[in-house]
């Protein structure tokens, strides 16, 4: 059976990372934006474990920690945006929403 | 035993976030990324990081996930109606993820890379919730403390902007 290396988990990482980016491109609906965002977090999570595991390395994982409690946070402020948003256009489309555009 | 399991957890994964992206109800596509996550916290038990996996599945599967199915519940959207796009961004799109799969394609062979074994390490030790928390309780205290103010900032915040609008300033005691 084939070995797995660093690159396996490089390769899914990459790949989880462009399906977000196509997702946040292509979707027009907020909420499923942020979950591509999610997405791409822990597309970015994944290469630091595998990164810490073939370095022998614990920091990696110290920093997954530490972005997780950041995509927690910015979780919960987002979503209460996306409400704010919803209660005040009636709609999470974010072609819907260009007052800042210019 | 370990590739056959990674490559199970790896198509699980691709297929889990692709569904993220095609599928058109949001609610099934929380669904799926939590299938995802499931799929990634996987991978971090293949490379001894099982604390972390323990995080992963509480606070992404758990906590996260709710917070979305939650808010899908409350905002009762319908399925998003599909526009067609104009053909510039669908070009760009395409140029992109075919710039993509061929800087994939050369990690993928690239010799050193695919040598790459791990170093000496105690599977024991190495991902077990002792030596994280002595490691974030040490060297990392700092960070550690700060994220706990990070993570209050953003309960304060969350708790703010959900506010009724038409609320008045000073009436207070709803909240």
């Amino acid at each position: 059976m084939m070995h797995v290396g660093l690159n396996h988990f490089l390769f899914l990482a990459a790949a989880l990372f462009s399906i977000g980016v196509i997702g946040v491109l292509t979707r027009r609906n907020a909420l499923v934006i942020f979950m591509c965002i999610e997405l791409m977090i822990n597309a970015a999570n994944l290469a630091f474990i595998a990164f810490s595991y073939y370095l022998a390395d614990i920091t990696g994982q110290g920093f997954v920690f530490m972005s997780m409690v950041v995509a927690a946070s910015e979780v919960a402020v987002g979503l209460a945006i996306i409400l704010a948003l919803f209660r005040n256009k009636e709609s999470v489309n974010v072609d819907d929403i260009r007052i800042m555009k210019w | 035993m370990e590739a056959i399991a990674f490559y199970i957890l790896a198509v699980m994964a691709l297929f889990a976030a692709l569904m993220v992206v095609l599928h058109k109800s949001p609610a099934i596509s929380a669904v799926y990324l939590v299938l995802c996550f499931f799929a990634v916290a996987g991978n971090y038990v293949l490379l001894h990081a099982h604390f972390i996996a323990a995080i992963q599945i509480l606070v992404y599967a758990g906590a996260i996930m709710v917070l979305f199915v939650m808010v899908i519940m409350l905002l009762n959207l319908d399925e998003e109606v599909r526009q067609r796009r104009k053909l510039g961004l669908l070009a760009t799109l395409s140029v992109l993820s075919g710039l993509g799969v061929g800087v994939l394609i050369l990690l993928m062979t690239w010799k050193p890379a695919a040598q790459a074994v791990p170093k000496t390490l105690d599977p024991q030790t190495f991902g077990a919730t002792e030596t994280v928390g002595r490691y974030l309780f040490t060297t990392y205290l700092l960070p550690f403390e700060a994220a706990s103010v990070l993570l209050l900032a953003a309960i304060v915040g969350a708790i703010a902007l959900s506010r009724r609008s038409e609320h008045k300033p000073g009436e207070g005691g709803d909240r």
